[in-house]
């Protein structure tokens, strides 16, 4: 299928320690479409955050292929797909990840550095960015001069830089209030929705599951079912079993 | 133009290091300072030291006695076949010779006010040979005037004659007293920076010998060469001319011929060996200031593991990873180089100064040159780089999922 952005063939990670041999993703077929938004729900240790590392190049399988556009990675050596983590993938961390040393602009401008943009370009997109998500006062704030909402709509903003197709986000609103979450959310269904970019989540939050278009519930590094946000029953809460954050 | 700003980042990153990483380029800030201190030094004594002979002429060939191995103007008269008047002629024949000074030193005392002193005295023949000899010791008046023919009881006397030795300053006009005999003081030489010259005092020859009733005996021969003769040439002619003359084989010389040029090349190879040895320290406190900054570094790594792990999610290559560490080492290599360059061209100036007024004379001039003060940065640079070599690739080969989750 032409459309189809990220393709999971019966993909396995194996963590070899020592005498004990740990499954994290056993056999994961997936098929997801440009322009989707995907939430990958489960509960601890069910391997939805390493499957999430491998579609985002951050990992690669023990065994079977993922296809993102084109390019089967893992084939791919490490440059590679720094190359593609850079070019097609942004990536949005629950703890945030800023570099702490530096502010809120230079923070959004680092991954254009890494693909070699100019100087000029790079500090008009990053400020673009930051205005997009309601920051354009805090441009020059140190990440630990900001809120927890505010650091993650910086890290998205960077997210951004290099116009990426997919974003990847790895419990996005997990260290955030609840009103911080939704606008954290708000921002991504409005990139879903007017910039057509594919997202996928991990979350055990139904909540915030809620804002996909198509949620997975992996359990024992299995895709388990495949459903609608509709579909999203208090059975199936209570299976995973997380109504609300962990912490 | 990407590598511009990965080297910005580089250096960014050790704007925001805690102070313990600075000391930990103190290795390297000593070793440098004291390669460039010693350099800067030994090149300015030697620039100092040419300029002097150059300034003499480097046309003048000096002979003297040697006795038992030991070949100084003292020991030269009383070594077994001391030079004398004979050998003055056989030199003044050597084609290329123009003027031959004939020196006469030894210690003696000197009486000023019912004071005594030793000091070396020394018997020069008033007149054009003396000069050759006052150039060649660099001595230049402070006071007074120089010694003329038809001068009997007449001194001039080196600057700590004049001015240390006594309770009371000798002044021109002042009498002192040499073997028993007063002399009048008629100049005082400028201070030229050894105890000898210093402590010398120069009479006409003529009146030393009747004094010490030595008729035949010379110290030293000064002597200068004609123009458009090589003096080393001129110099190994001598040699050979006096080798006949006194019938002795090549190597068991009893007397030494030596140039300006051979003091310069004595000199240098004196200096050669400090600078080895002081090279050699330097060498060993660059190696521990590299041990240092790598271990700096290695902590950097560490500490920052989460950061290299969130810039390789956000593109960064490996390859980009090393660059900014590698950068980052250097630079903080570098910064020691500055400051050790700064220190140690500040200790040879403070030489300088400190020579200069002690001695009244600028026997060092500290040697600041684009290429040492470049070349020791570089060098610190490089140094720096080295160290981080390790470290960097440490950083660089951190698996990205591993990196993240690195509390």
């Amino acid at each position: 299928m032409t459309n189809t952005i990220v393709k999971l063939k019966n993909v396995w990670r194996v963590y070899d320690l020592g005498k004990v041999r740990v499954e994290a993703v056993r056999g994961v077929n997936m098929d997801i479409k440009k322009g989707d938004f995907v939430a990958i729900m489960g509960p601890s240790g069910s391997g939805k955050t390493t499957l999430l590392n491998m579609i985002g190049c951050l990992d690669v399988p023990s065994k079977g292929n993922i296809y993102l556009k084109n390019h089967n990675i893992g084939m791919m050596n490490e440059s590679n797909l720094a190359m593609i983590r850079g070019k097609i993938i942004g990536f949005i961390f629950q703890t945030y990840n800023l570099m702490p040393t530096i502010n809120a602009l230079d923070n959004v401008e680092l991954p254009m550095i890494f693909q070699d943009m100019e100087k000029e370009e790079r500090m008009k997109r990053a400020k673009r960015l930051l205005t997009d998500v309601g920051l354009e006062k805090r441009m020059s704030h140190k990440p630990t001069e900001l809120s927890g909402g505010q650091q993650q709509r910086v890290a998205i903003a960077r997210a951004l830089a290099n116009k990426p197709e997919i974003l990847i986000a790895d419990e996005p609103t997990g260290n955030l209030d609840s009103k911080s979450g939704k606008e954290v959310m708000n921002l991504l269904s409005e990139l879903n929705k007017k910039m057509e970019t594919t997202i996928i989540l991990v979350t055990h939050d139904p909540n915030i599951a809620k804002y996909a278009k198509t949620i997975n519930i992996i359990r024992d590094g299995k895709i388990n079912k495949i459903i609608k946000p509709s579909e999203l029953k208090k059975e199936i809460i209570e299976e995973i079993g997380g109504n609300d954050h962990e912490k | 133009m990407k590598i511009f700003d990965l080297f910005l980042i580089g250096i960014r990153n050790l704007s925001h290091r805690r102070l313990r990483s600075y000391l930990t380029m103190l290795g390297i800030l000593i070793g440098i300072t004291a390669v460039v201190a010693l350099i800067s030094m030994g090149q300015g004594m030697e620039d100092a030291i040419t300029e002097q002979f150059e300034s003499v002429g480097s046309n003048i060939i000096m002979v003297m006695g040697s006795g038992g191995g030991m070949s100084s103007p003292i020991m030269s008269m009383v070594s077994e076949k001391p030079l004398t008047v004979k050998d003055k002629e056989v030199i003044e024949s050597v084609k290329g010779v123009n003027l031959v000074a004939e020196y006469i030193i030894m210690s003696a005392t000197v009486g000023f006010h019912g004071e005594r002193t030793d000091a070396f005295l020394g018997g020069a023949s008033p007149g054009p040979t003396r000069e050759i000899i006052e150039a060649s010791m660099n001595a230049y008046r402070e006071a007074g005037r120089e010694l003329k023919e038809g001068d009997r009881y007449k001194a001039v006397i080196g600057n700590n004659i004049a001015h240390t030795a006594f309770e009371r300053e000798v002044t021109i006009g002042d009498k002192i007293t040499l073997f028993d005999q007063e002399f009048r003081v008629v100049g005082i030489y400028k201070k030229i920076g050894n105890a000898m010259d210093d402590n010398s005092i120069m009479i006409p020859i003529d009146i030393m010998r009747d004094l010490i009733d030595e008729k035949e005996k010379i110290s030293m021969l000064y002597l200068n060469t004609k123009k458009g003769y090589d003096v080393e040439k001129v110099a190994e002619n001598i040699e050979e001319k006096l080798r006949d003359y006194r019938d002795e084989d090549e190597g068991d010389e009893t007397f030494v011929v030596s140039t300006a040029s051979d003091l310069i090349e004595t000199f240098g190879s004196i200096l050669n060996i400090v600078q080895a040895v002081v090279v050699g320290l330097a060498a060993i406190s660059l190696l521990v200031g590299g041990v240092g900054i790598m271990n700096t570094m290695y902590m950097a790594v560490m500490e920052r593991t989460r950061e290299i792990g969130t810039m390789k999610a956000i593109g960064a290559t490996n390859a980009d990873i090393l660059f900014i560490f590698i950068v980052e080492s250097g630079v903080l290599g570098m910064i020691g180089g500055i400051i050790g360059v700064a220190i140690g061209l500040g200790i040879s100036k403070m030489v300088e100064i400190a020579v200069t007024q002690f001695y009244g004379s600028p026997l060092i001039k500290a040697h600041i040159s684009l290429v040492l003060v470049g070349g020791a940065i570089a060098f610190s640079f490089i140094v720096g780089m080295i160290s981080g070599i390790l470290p960097a690739k440490q950083a660089s080969g951190l698996k990205p999922v591993e990196a993240l989750r690195y509390e």
